[in-house]
């Protein structure tokens, strides 16, 4: 009786102390060789289909005129989204039609063997979830998760986007104050402090949700609209006018904790000798060539000044392969070109880094 | 395929077709000519009915500590290996062994969680909610509750996340020395 009673408390205290609070991390350098369809064409296809899907379910009740387009939004992202998985998430790791890798049971259970996260314990919060599958949209190589992203931390910065536009703020003010709360809650609660994990493309990807959910109502152009007494898109939904390189971890590195970037950076090390294949320095000499600029980058570059966060670069997969190798050459065959390399004074080696 | 994929592939391309007209849709404008929306409707959209295996095993009161095996039956495309997650709804059914009794559950859940590549069983529930009646007979001489077997007729709430479980029950005794009592309940353990 004593021993059950204990157990339950026990057992109580350790579910409250921990949780799933990152939900999916990914590993794009997993998928480094691998061939993999563009998968945009197919999902524009099923975002499409969601929202109509939902559009109609308002026409069906007979309530559209009572609805605003923000309200529209919200039922459209209560039927998107579900607690830590999303719809379009769970469609993308499962259809058939979707080309990703892992791509086999097998290959899955190496991933989950192998991924950068997987040096650890079964305490640790970061691998309660599986590892997200990649995928490439419009050239660019992302987690699964981002989809998710896109949605469900792209409606709370529409949130705080919506909050402030009542209070007065400029759309201008509105948006920053939304990415700095982002950025904050990326920090502490959702990575940085909780797993040691700070997602700088998971933010990239947030910022891009917004400004797609807060399209969809306002600015001059909105894209849906109430035509005879039915909400209707006002155009195609297109992943490939948000997506970018800098939603590519291999491209625009997380931000670890000490701890945890202990145990990262050595499975980084094992991918150093993909990194000059053809296929790798093709997509990465593409990236650097695609225009990449949005304001989180800049509020990263600025909390990077400041030292709240360390210098991504130096935990991206070009200082780690670089600080390797006995003889780097004189010319790498890569430049480093992440998107937030050179920001700022940084804040010492990433192994002294922390997240603040 | 299932018997009514038909049915459900026109109900969506139906629903979706006044709003997908409105918006005079231009989504494979720029994309490599394959229809993709009718590929989806008809790998994706049909469904099959399928009975996936589920685990349990929790300290609980008044079961003590417990190992459940159970399924739930749902619908999904058959074409989805749902190895590294899937969404699963509908019944759910269980027997418990317990060292404080046995018990048999059924309800309803919506469960997420990956299956193994070899067998319909889930092998992991990354986040779940379920509420099911249950029938428990405590063992005679358990230590919890402490004096006789009982019968115990009641509803469990179950939530689960990353595989931690949590559960709350009130039971009504309608068999043993407190007949009529009701019981407040409630476990932790892992999975479903």
């Amino acid at each position: 009786m004593g021993i059950l009673k204990r157990s339950l408390l026990i057992a109580v205290a350790a579910a409250a102390a921990t949780s799933p609070s990152q939900a999916l991390e990914t590993d794009p350098f997993f998928a480094w060789g691998r061939d993999l369809d563009d998968s945009a064409p197919v999902l524009n296809a099923k975002m499409n289909l969601e929202i109509d899907a939902v559009l109609a379910r308002i026409g069906n009740s007979g309530r559209a005129e009572e609805l605003s387009c923000d309200d529209v939004v919200d039922r459209l992202l209560r039927d998107l989204r579900r607690f830590l998985f999303h719809t379009p998430e769970l469609w993308l790791i499962n259809s058939p039609l979707v080309s990703r890798v892992p791509a086999t049971p097998e290959e899955e259970k190496q991933y989950r063997r192998r991924y950068t996260l997987h040096r650890t314990h079964v305490l640790d919060p970061a691998t309660w979830m599986p590892p997200s599958p990649t995928i490439e949209v419009d050239g660019i190589r992302i987690g699964t998760d981002k989809v998710a992203h896109f949605l469900s931390q792209g409606g709370y910065y529409r949130g705080y986007y919506l909050d402030a536009r009542r209070e007065g703020q400029s759309p201008q003010e509105a948006t920053d104050r939304a990415l700095r709360r982002g950025l904050w809650v990326e920090r502490t609660v959702l990575g940085g402090t909780s797993s040691g994990v700070l997602s700088l493309a998971d933010l990239e990807a947030n910022e891009q949700g917004m400004r797609w959910l807060v399209g969809l109502c306002h600015g001059d152009d909105p894209g849906l609209a109430l035509e005879d007494g039915a909400w209707v898109r006002t155009r195609p939904f297109d992943i490939r006018d948000h997506v970018t390189p800098a939603w590519d971890e291999a491209w625009n590195p997380n931000v670890y904790g000490p701890r945890r970037w202990a145990k990262v950076r050595p499975v980084l090390e094992g991918y150093c000798d993909r990194l000059d294949s053809d296929g790798v320095r093709e997509r990465r000499d593409r990236y650097a060539r695609r225009a990449v600029d949005s304001r989180t980058r800049r509020l990263v570059e600025e909390a990077v000044r400041n030292g709240r966060i360390p210098d991504p670069a130096t935990f991206g997969i070009e200082a780690v392969c670089g600080g390797r190798r006995e003889d780097p050459p004189a010319t790498p065959a890569v430049t480093p070109r992440s998107p937030n390399r050179g920001a700022g004074d940084g804040a010492g080696s990433a192994s002294r880094a922390r997240i603040r | 395929m299932g018997r009514r994929p038909g049915l459900i592939v026109t109900g969506i391309v139906l629903l979706a077709l006044p709003c997908a007209v409105a918006a005079d849709d231009t989504s494979t404008s720029r994309d490599d000519g394959r229809d993709w929306t009718t590929a989806i409707l008809e790998v994706d959209a049909a469904t099959e009915r399928t009975v996936v295996g589920t685990l349990r095993a929790r300290i609980a009161h008044p079961h003590e500590v417990g190992l459940a095996v159970g399924g739930l039956v749902t619908r999904l495309p058959p074409a989805w290996p749902c190895t590294v997650a899937c969404d699963y709804r509908g019944p759910t059914w269980a027997v418990e062994i317990a060292s404080g009794g046995v018990s048999a559950s059924a309800g309803w859940a919506t469960v997420i969680g990956h299956r193994s590549s070899r067998a319909p069983l889930m092998t992991h529930v990354y986040t779940a909610f379920g509420i099911r009646g249950v029938a428990t007979r405590t063992r005679n001489g358990a230590d919890w509750p402490a004096d006789g077997a009982r019968t115990l007729l009641g509803v469990e709430g179950a939530f689960t996340v990353a595989g931690a479980s949590a559960t709350v029950g009130f039971y009504r005794e309608t068999a043993g020395p407190d007949r009529g009592r009701w019981v407040a309940g409630g476990g932790l353990g892992w999975g479903f």
